[in-house]
């Protein structure tokens, strides 16, 4: 048991003359219990106006991606205790519009990802009664593509997204990377080429931020450059 | 996309006119159910999908073990198997045709899912690969367990769901994401639409719509330990319950054997199927003595059971309430390549290495078998036997086909939710091509919406929502869980009429309206206090052991008396009971040994 | 299959073409290195390099090496200036002087580099 103070940047969309302000809760945190735990301890204990999002518990819905001690990640997956600190502060995900205490407009995410057609393209039909083949090894190459929460933690700490909020964002990148990398994919041309634009894969100066605030370890970045190859060899 | 026609509009009270929103179909729930539905009848329909998560966030994306078909990709496999496993594991309590139905269509849905894209895993010859899983077996349960559980690594359900996800944008689905639905506004037998409260902007908006389809999902959160996210708080059933409907077989709720001790979050079963052992303080493997046969591998009615009780014995480690699933012989490589997830999910919340490190793992609710009757086209019952209730359909984990009976199978819920989402969008679909017409909605329409939010932006008692919240979770694990008893359940009772009471002098901290998660929370108690009644009632009326259902004062099983499914409807207080029988076809019940 | 319109680009030729710029430059200052400071070593006078820079082959390796380091130092910089200014008639402003910049640069380059003789 100790007793943790936690900084919470709040903000009242009912109160907007007062912006943006820090409140500090105290509470209670055993061996075991997440960033998550603890928000939920303040919000039913203490202050019932308290808003963040959650659902899962589990690091799978991508829910509760917020900024803990100026580092993007779930609030589900971060044990209090392995921050190894008695003052812990919690800020909404920069780079987007804050709706209410911690949370965010996710409408930048939608659109991007929207940008890039976020679905399988087939030309061919599907063969009846049976599924289309893809051995291991092609299966294998979604690996690291696939398994994105959409929790925004990477756009959030892209400083490209920072400077252009129409930029498509990590996120969508590597949604487009997943169809283009797929061999069932047929038309990996209609993902590449929203992409060349003006808002799109060029704007990616390898920061490498993506990668960093990734909370499930996926790399956006690399993702981003198997992109920019593509479409230059489809240029040539 | 219809547009708004102002003419039926206006005569709405108390909701602005531009929150009146018409779509020939409206689905709350953008789960597996939810959006294979929307998948299936947006080609024709203009089809709008309103959640209370975003999309995406919907607890399908939970699932980690599989969804089940008898593709025999790996090993020879037939829909009958599947079918003995599934009416065998449900205690002889799923209705067979429905069953034959599912399991029959199983293969075409998840070949399905695999054209529109889903990263399922691969056998060596370029077929989706398919694992084990409790409770399915070979040749009528004659032979071992058979691979039939299809698998995309342990992130099958996101897989999925994501996958449909995708599919709903290329086919330009309609989403209001974080919407909560709050009333239906069925009238003389007919849907007509339903109330919803905008969460981000605060607000009460009416859907008008000809055809509405619930796949609200679980309600594993009325029990303190439980697998299922947060907002599983099974809104869907009370608002069907309210709306003057019954709910079926609610006493039916799963324990999963292998929570992570205290969170509840799941050690999927893939884990057990990938050949983990369970073992008690002694070190033995003790389901030896419960299943000498399937040993980890018995369904988990079974196995949640024999774990609590090797627990209330006093042989969990170090006589606490846990027991550990030791996967360490499986081999580093093994679980790093079949089981990412859990290895993972064991090291953020118990910091435990399970490549190294036993986990400790605890029965945790997991999944509610019970809810809204429907027939096999997922259209809802409003006797709970036959009539349909005209322009509603339910499907997934909030419906009861059923399927499951007793106790579902591993992998039969994420093929449930997909396979009857895409019946009921098939049947709406039927529905709506001989139907022109909306039908009338009535000025009165958001008049209880209205005052529920209403009544909770102002409570000011003195009780908090989460105390409230708390004492029934922790009643209802103590006195309706797993082991239940006449005299248990009675105090249930009495408990719940209880926290009704302090229910009714809440208090709520938040009073805006922009997104009020507050406001929510109180709403989502009002729902679990409701639909716990029957649950409790169900099950005290139900004097013999089934499935998950088990009762230390009746510990057999009882086809004589209770070889039948229960239905149940609230008005004011009262709780009304009613049965029907069960629809055998195929199987004749036999005594269930694993 | 090649793309049909080969000339709208979001900027992928031009982000290919820096990285080549790049590459190029890089293989350019090893050379300037390895000639002055290690095959030059014990001569390096006037003459010398004069003599060196006098020849057409020279001129040519000169004249490419302003214009691809032009290029790149002011497609870099406007990057930047793409990434954080925002208001039009900023944007304008920033581009006619990179260009003007850019011109007077290559004007002034070509002059020095051409008419260059020795002893002239
Ligand atoms: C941890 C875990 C692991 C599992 N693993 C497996 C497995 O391996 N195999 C398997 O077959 N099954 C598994 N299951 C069970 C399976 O995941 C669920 O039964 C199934 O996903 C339910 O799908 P659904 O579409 O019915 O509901 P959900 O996916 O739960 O979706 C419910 C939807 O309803 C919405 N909603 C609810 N109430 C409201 C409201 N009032 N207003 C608006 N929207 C509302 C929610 O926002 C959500 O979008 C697992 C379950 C859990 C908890
Ligand atoms: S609550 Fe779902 S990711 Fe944290």
């Amino acid at each position: 048991m100790a007793t943790i103070t936690f900084k919470i940047n709040r903000f009242n969309p009912d109160d907007e003359r007062r912006g943006h302000f820090m409140q500090k809760y105290q509470v209670e945190a055993k061996k075991g219990d997440t960033i998550l735990d603890c928000l939920n301890r303040i919000k039913w204990k203490q202050d019932g106006s308290l808003t963040f999002r959650r659902s899962c518990r589990s690091g799978i819905c991508g829910s509760c991606a917020m900024t803990i001690d100026g580092v993007n990640n779930l609030a589900c997956e971060v044990q209090v205790m392995a921050l190894k600190r008695d003052t812990i502060t919690v800020e909404p995900l920069r780079g987007y519009t804050v709706i209410k205490d911690l949370v965010v407009s996710l409408d930048p995410l939608v659109k991007g990802m929207l940008k890039v057609k976020p679905y399988m393209i087939t030309k061919t039909p599907p063969p009846t009664d049976q599924e289309r083949l893809q051995s291991p090894e092609e299966r294998e190459k979604l690996d690291g593509l696939y398994e994105c929460i959409l929790c925004g933690s990477c756009t959030s700490s892209c400083p490209s997204f920072w400077a252009d909020k129409e930029y498509i964002g990590p996120h969508a990148f590597l949604k487009a990377y997943r169809f283009v990398a797929d061999t069932r994919d047929e038309a990996p041309r209609e993902h590449l080429e929203p992409l060349d634009d003006k808002h799109g894969l060029w704007r990616c100066h390898t920061i490498f931020n993506c990668v960093e605030a990734c909370p499930k370890d996926l790399n956006p970045t690399k993702a981003i450059s198997e992109l920019k190859k593509a479409l230059v060899n489809d240029k040539f | 996309m219809s547009t708004i026609d102002p003419e039926t509009i206006h005569d709405v009270e108390g909701v602005p006119v531009h929150s009146v929103h018409r779509h020939d179909v409206i689905i709350v729930g953008a789960g597996l159910a939810g959006m294979r539905a929307a998948v299936e009848a947006s080609d024709e329909f203009d089809v709008a999908v309103l959640s209370k998560v975003f999309p995406t966030r919907s607890h399908s994306g939970g699932a980690q073990g599989g969804i089940a078909a008898s593709l025999a990709n790996e090993e020879e496999d037939h829909w009958e198997w599947h079918m003995f496993d599934t009416v065998k594991g449900s205690d002889y309590l799923g209705d067979q045709d429905a069953i034959e139905i599912m399991v029959k269509e199983a293969p075409v849905v998840v070949r399905e899912f695999e054209h529109y894209g889903t990263p399922f895993s691969r056998t060596p010859e370029g077929r989706i690969a398919q694992r084990k899983f409790g409770g399915h077996t070979k040749d009528f349960g004659r032979g071992g367990p058979i691979l039939r559980a299809c698998y995309a690594a342990d992130r099958t359900g996101h897989a999925l769901l994501h996958n449909l996800y995708e599919v709903c944008i290329k086919k330009e689905v309609r989403f209001y994401p974080e919407f909560y639905a709050l009333s239906l506004i069925i009238r003389d037998n007919v849907c007509r639409g339903l109330v919803a409260w905008d969460v981000i902007n605060g607000g009460v908006h009416v859907f008008h719509a000809k055809a509405v389809m619930f796949g609200t999902g679980g309600y594993g959160k009325v029990f303190e330990i439980t697998s299922n996210a947060l907002a599983n708080t099974g809104d869907g059933l009370s608002l069907v319950l309210r709306a003057g409907l019954p709910l079926e077989d609610m006493e039916f709720v799963q324990f999963h054997p292998t929570g992570l001790y205290l969170q509840g979050i799941l050690v999927s079963e893939a884990a057990r199927g990938e050949g983990g052992y369970i073992i008690n303080d002694k070190g033995e493997r003790f389901m030896e003595r419960y299943a000498p046969d399937k040993m980890e591998l018995a369904p988990r009615d079974l196995v949640s059971r024999s774990i609590q009780t090797e627990i209330n014995e006093g042989r969990g480690i170090g006589g606490e309430a846990y027991v550990y699933c030791d996967l360490r012989h499986l081999g580093e490589d093994a679980i790093m390549k079949k089981l990412p997830q859990i290895h993972e999910l064991a090291w953020k919340f118990l910091h435990v290495d399970c490549t190294k490190e036993p986990i400790p793992i605890q029965p945790t609710a997991h999944y509610s078998m019970g809810g809204i009757p429907t027939n096999k086209d997922a259209q809802v019952l409003a006797d709970g036997k036959e009539r349909p209730v005209e322009g509603f359909y339910a499907a997934g984990e909030c419906a009861c086909v059923s399927v499951h009976g007793g106790n579902r199978l591993g992998t039969n819920s994420l093929l449930e939710a997909s396979l009857f989402g895409r019946r009921a969008g098939k049947s709406m679909v039927r529905f709506l091509r001989g139907t022109r017409e909306f039908p009338e909605l009535p000025a009165d329409a958001a008049k209880l919406a209205i005052k529920e939010i209403e009544r909770f932006l102002s409570a000011d008692g003195g009780e908090r929502v989460a105390d409230i919240r708390e004492d029934l979770q922790g009643k209802m694990t103590d006195e309706c869980g797993i082991f239940r008893s006449a005299e248990k359940l009675e105090a249930m009772v009495k408990d719940l009429g209880e926290l009704e009471k302090r229910f009714e002098k809440i208090k709520i901290d938040d009073r805006s309206n922009k997104f009020n998660s507050d406001l929510l929370e109180a709403i989502e108690l009002g729902h679990m206090l409701e639909f716990s009644e029957l649950i409790v009632a169900g099950a005290l009326k139900r004097e013999e052991s089934r499935g998950a259902h088990s009762r230390t004062d009746f510990p057999k099983r009882d086809d004589e008396k209770w070889l039948k499914h229960t239905l149940a409807w609230k008005k004011g207080d009262e709780i009304t009971f009613d049965y029907k029988p069960v629809i055998i076809t195929r199987f004749q019940p036999k005594e269930r040994t694993y | 299959m090649r793309y049909k319109e080969t000339v709208r680009s979001g900027g992928a030729l031009l982000w290919y073409f820096q990285r080549v710029s790049g590459v190029f430059l890089a293989v350019v200052l090893f050379l300037h290195v390895y000639i002055i400071h290690v095959a030059l070593k014990d001569e390096l006078t006037f003459h010398a390099i004069a003599d060196r820079v006098a020849t057409p082959l020279w001129k040519v390796i000169d004249i490419s090496f302003l214009v691809v380091a032009l290029f790149h130092g002011l497609y870099g910089a406007w990057i930047v200036f793409d990434d954080y200014i925002h208001k039009p008639w900023m944007r304008i402003t920033l581009f006619a002087a990179l260009s003007i910049v850019a011109l007077l640069a290559l004007i002034l380059g070509i002059l020095t580099i051409l008419p260059f003789q020795v002893g002239g």
